[in-house]
């Protein structure tokens, strides 16, 4: 029998759906075959592993969206339920509340302070799988906010040991540059991650970075270290149409 | 929730108890999203698919047929959701994964999450009929005779489709020193 067949068995062993004589037979099959053995070491392995990937938790409020499209009252007897919103609807809906919020948030936030007790997520840092590894220890540092006509939303600086994070979330109309200038003497980058949808592009990484995202809203962490701990300072400049909008230094602590 | 549960909540929404529905979706919307989620490798396509499975199981609930399980029906609508998501996307969608100039994020940060993410990496690099058959089974803990019902395919199908899952996954974990 080919090697194949004995790892097919090896699979379905860790399922339970061996019957007693395939059992044997891999059973015969691994005493006198150690490559074997590790193949199916590995096999079981990777099934416990698996096993642990833990449950993404949803967004805390799908359950009401899903309802809220819905139509309020399903007909008795009707052959088929018919929707008052199309399904494209869904994401004007969701879309255009979001768009509403981000005006709010940047009208109160312009009018209050910039800085905020930020908590942000990192639970999503390498896709929303990851566990949960960063309890509340985050410290806010410093922010931005900006509200005009082509761009509406925040930078916020937070900080955890020689980690830094860089959280911006803003709408916009028409293409946003991004840049961020650091000393790379002081600061590395690390990563970056897009919370939201679009097209967000990163070139540079050695002091200077510079994003480039079509018009819509925002939201992304741009993750730096800063190994020796000492406060730095980021030069945040946001063009719309190769205007200059708002320009900022932020600063950690 | 029983079968028998959830055959009486489809039978009370097609009566017109909203209710009813809502409990469907309270029971449903997190393991159909993690499943939109490990196949889509993106929060908000899996937020996506979430909402328009529901729609169209809601529109559909006269198709049910209730000698079928519930959630082996609205797995299928996930599936064929997550694949119209992905086949209407010309150019793929960025994943929630940290990249650009290859450095890695910090090591206490990193370690773990690492095995997570390194799974969900390698899921991306099978085929969607591979990457359903190891969600279905080892995410959703289903049955050779589920994983059957929702992708169509025979038993025998579905046993050597996990194999070839699962030896792909092994070697690519191996070769990154994960296994």
């Amino acid at each position: 029998m080919p090697n194949e067949y004995y790892e097919e068995l090896m699979s379905a062993e860790i399922d339970g759906e061996l019957s007693k004589e395939e059992k044997t037979l891999l059973d015969k099959h691994l005493i006198s075959n150690p490559d074997a053995q590790i193949v199916r070491t590995q096999m079981n392995k990777l099934s416990e592993a698996l096993d642990q990937v833990k449950e993404v938790e949803p967004p805390a409020n799908l359950g009401k969206d899903i309802m809220a499209v819905l139509p309020p009252v399903q007909q008795p007897g009707a052959s088929a339920v018919r929707p008052r919103f199309r399904a494209t609807r869904l994401s004007i809906l969701k879309y255009g509340y979001a768009f509403a919020a981000g005006i709010i948030l940047g009208l109160i936030l312009h009018q209050v302070v910039t800085k905020r007790a930020t908590t942000v997520d990192l639970n999503d840092l390498y896709g929303s799988m990851a566990p949960r590894v960063i309890g509340g220890g985050w410290q806010p540092a410093d922010g931005m906010s900006f509200t005009s006509d082509s761009l509406t939303g925040s930078v916020q600086l937070a900080q955890l040991g020689s980690t830094v994070v860089l959280e911006f979330d803003f709408d916009s109309i028409g293409t946003v540059e991004i840049s961020v200038r650091y000393d790379p003497q002081l600061v590395q980058f690390a990563g970056y991650n897009q919370k939201t949808s679009g097209n967000l592009s990163i070139t540079g990484g050695n002091g200077s970075l510079s994003l480039g995202c079509e018009d819509n809203k925002q939201h992304f962490l741009l993750v730096l270290t800063s190994p020796q701990k000492i406060p730095t300072t980021f030069n945040v400049e946001f063009l719309v149409g190769g205007k200059i909008v708002d320009a900022r230094a932020l600063r950690t602590r | 929730m029983n079968d028998r549960e959830e055959a009486d909540l489809v039978a009370e929404s097609l009566r017109g108890n909203r209710e009813a529905f809502e409990s469907l979706v309270n029971r449903y919307q997190k393991p159909v999203y993690n499943m939109a989620y490990r196949l889509l490798n993106n929060c908000e396509d899996a937020r996506d698919v979430t909402q328009n499975v529901f729609l169209k199981a809601f529109r559909n609930l006269e198709g049910f047929d209730p000698k079928y399980r519930f959630f082996s029906w609205i797995y299928k609508i996930a599936l064929n959701e997550s694949i119209n998501l992905r086949n209407s996307r010309r150019v793929p969608r960025e994943v929630d994964e940290r990249v650009v100039d290859g450095h890695p994020l910090p090591d206490d940060l990193l370690r773990s999450a690492e095995l997570s993410r390194e799974i969900q990496s390698a899921l991306t690099s099978m085929d969607l009929d591979q990457r359903a058959v190891i969600v279905l089974r080892h995410s959703r803990h289903c049955s050779y005779q589920d994983i059957a019902q929702v992708l169509n395919i025979p038993e025998k199908t579905v046993k050597s489709r996990l194999f070839t899952a699962r030896n792909h996954l092994r070697e690519v974990l191996h070769r990154r020193g994960v296994l």
